[in-house]
């Protein structure tokens, strides 16, 4: 019953809609810069600098006479993989440790989930830039950077539903009729876990991404000459008083495929996991 | 709290404490062994490369820098830096106090933009003034600070020039400081002529973080409001005929609060993180600005003992946060 209504209401949902059109065009137009954007996006031209839109460059150029659309067009891409791997590694990590500790008890759990709580005691921006000094800067860094990050949310919250699980009936009737603990751990519990952990997995992606682009911004990320949403704003503010857009549009994407993110995380929530439409925090 | 409690509490902190020290260290010592490349260069010579390892302390064995990063952390001592040649206790008794007032006043604009639009959401609930906070707090609350920190740069100091956009206070200005925290050396020296070109240069980056983390807390506010208020305990105490001003001070805001608090104790993390990026947004002199430059400058010292001194601050404010739960939860009293 809830969930027809629920599935119906997503569709019907102007913003719903709206986020859904929002993700479509950023992951769309990213797959698709090649064919799509005019220019190399590296390609440096001296003789339109900091050039506003004309026919030839629709949205202007940089400072180095780059062409602005075209790098919009593949700025979203160092954002889109380094939030989709790490939010996929953090979650197979958390949840494997979540898992092995709510599964294991005793010295094996405190261990692991004081270790959480210690990196949990960072703040996360904090801890990317431990990481990102330690490695250095760049794409592959980034990921480490941002997974590491995410890993203690995913694994405090799968351990706690785990524990929530495992005192239901269904276990207990489980372990009646003589099922091994691994086989109720990955037939009967896992199978449960997979909305809630879903639900996180949006809201961490609006979180990895807008974190990975802070890390890049910083200058601590994505380095130049790639071309990415965060870097460029950090490339545009020098020139705000001449080409206003060229920090402002690289940023309204950012905010757009956040805001358009975490209003998806939502409708999933209300959907997917009604119980629990109060809790999970960003811890920054 | 009974003593026993105290203590088991005490023990519980000092082990998130030590971890916390160990996770800067594992990072920032075991894991750069590339730091002496990065510092004598690639072209360094051999006998720079052992004066640097000498120097970064990486010529003894890892347990004994592990035992010597210890001792120093614990008298705060973190050796000096490579770019100054300051000792980092120094350096970080300039920069921690700006970045504490900067956190604290973005701690500010963010429970009372957030507390304000939730609680309002939630009073007129399904109408549209709900429906537009909602959706302002959303969108808030997915700005990436570095860039609602340009966006108030841009507004606030190019389009109308009323604002500072750089710095704690104007170059030109003299600050001796005794404390580190301006309002309170202004107090102390008798210098009100200080306040406000320090309010004037605080509060664009600290609304860059209060303004976009305060969207999360107005989405919990009403989250909270709206779950106390469908409570049968308050339909009781209406049907007994006490007004709503009463039940508000008496039975709503009381419990409401306990989420409220818990969330904006998680949020320190993201005021401190927020702090860091908004200050190099806003070449703001605090601990972040330092670390980035560090980071830039491979000034190591600088940036483990600043790493260092942040984690204990958030450490330090998540035990006053879960303090407060059974002060305002006598349930969690036992």
């Amino acid at each position: 019953m809830g969930s027809l209504r629920g599935r119906s209401r997503i569709l019907r949902q102007p913003v719903s809609l709206a986020s859904f059109a929002v993700i479509l065009v950023i992951l769309l137009s990213s797959l698709f810069a090649g064919f799509l954007a005019p220019y190399n996006p590296a390609a440096q031209s001296a003789d339109v600098l900091l050039a506003p839109g004309s026919p030839g460059h629709l949205l202007g150029t940089d400072n180095l006479g780059r062409d602005q659309l075209s790098r919009l067009l593949y700025g979203s891409r160092p954002l889109l993989v380094v939030s989709a791997f790490s939010v996929a590694i953090a979650v197979i990590i958390g949840l494997i440790v979540g898992l092995v500790a709510a599964y294991a008890r005793g010295v094996a759990e405190t261990v692991l989930m004081r270790t959480m709580d210690v990196l949990l005691s960072f703040p996360l921006v904090l801890l990317g830039i431990m990481i990102v000094a330690a490695l250095g800067a760049g794409q592959r860094n980034l990921i480490l950077a941002v997974t590491f990050a995410l890993i203690p949310i995913v694994a405090r919250l799968v351990h706690s539903l785990t524990l929530r699980e495992a005192s239901r009936e269904y276990v207990t009737a489980a372990r009646a009729v003589g099922m091994t603990p691994r086989r109720i751990m990955f037939r009967e519990i896992v199978p449960n876990l997979i909305g809630p952990v879903v639900v996180q997995a949006t809201s961490l992606f609006a979180l990895a991404a807008g974190f990975a682009s802070a890390l890049s911004y910083l200058g601590l990320g994505i380095a130049p000459p790639a071309s990415d949403w965060g870097l460029m704003v950090k490339e545009g503010q020098p020139f705000v008083g001449v080409a206003l857009d060229l920090a402002v549009v690289p940023g309204v994407c950012i905010t757009l495929l956040l805001t358009a993110v975490t209003f998806i995380g939502d409708d999933l929530r209300d959907f997917l996991d009604p119980d629990r439409r109060l809790e999970g925090g960003f811890g920054g | 709290m009974t003593g026993n409690q105290f203590v088991r509490r005490l023990t519980a902190v000092l082990v998130v404490v030590w971890g916390a020290a160990t996770v800067v260290f594992i990072v920032l010592r075991v894991v750069p062994g590339s730091a002496v490349d990065q510092i004598s260069g690639l072209y360094g010579t051999a006998e720079q490369r052992v004066e640097t390892r000498r120097q970064l302390g990486l010529d003894h064995s890892i347990f004994y820098q592990y035992w010597l990063y210890l001792k120093g952390a614990l008298r705060f001592d973190f050796g000096r830096s490579f770019y100054s040649g300051r000792p980092v206790t120094d350096i970080l008794v300039d920069t921690m106090p700006v970045t504490i007032e900067l956190a604290i006043a973005a701690g500010l604009i963010m429970l009372t933009w957030g507390i304000l639009a939730g609680s309002t959401a939630a009073v007129f609930r399904n109408t549209k003034v709900d429906v537009g906070l909602r959706g302002l707090a959303a969108v808030f609350f997915s700005i990436p600070w570095f860039f609602s920190g340009v966006l108030l740069l841009i507004l606030f100091t190019s389009v109308w020039k009323v604002l500072p956009g750089f710095g704690r206070l104007p170059p030109t200005m003299t600050y001796e400081p005794t404390t580190h925290f301006v309002l309170l050396d202004a107090v102390i020296q008798g210098r009100p002529e200080l306040v406000w070109p320090w309010l004037s240069h605080i509060l664009l980056p600290a609304a860059a973080i209060g303004l976009t983390t305060g969207g999360y807390i107005a989405r919990i506010t009403r989250a909270s409001f709206l779950e106390v208020t469908s409570q049968d305990y308050i339909r009781t105490a209406r049907s007994k005929g006490m007004t709503r001003r009463q039940l508000f001070r008496v039975h709503v805001s009381r419990n409401a609060a306990l989420p409220i608090v818990a969330v904006a104790g998680l949020q320190v993390g993201a005021l401190l993180g927020g702090a860091v990026v908004a200050e190099v947004v806003f070449s703001y002199p605090g601990v972040g600005k330092l670390m980035v430059d560090a980071i830039n400058r491979r000034d190591y010292p600088v940036v483990q003992g600043a790493a260092f001194v942040v984690a204990m601050c958030y450490v330090l404010v998540n035990v006053a946060t879960e303090s407060s739960y059974p002060w305002l939860d006598p349930r969690l009293r036992r």
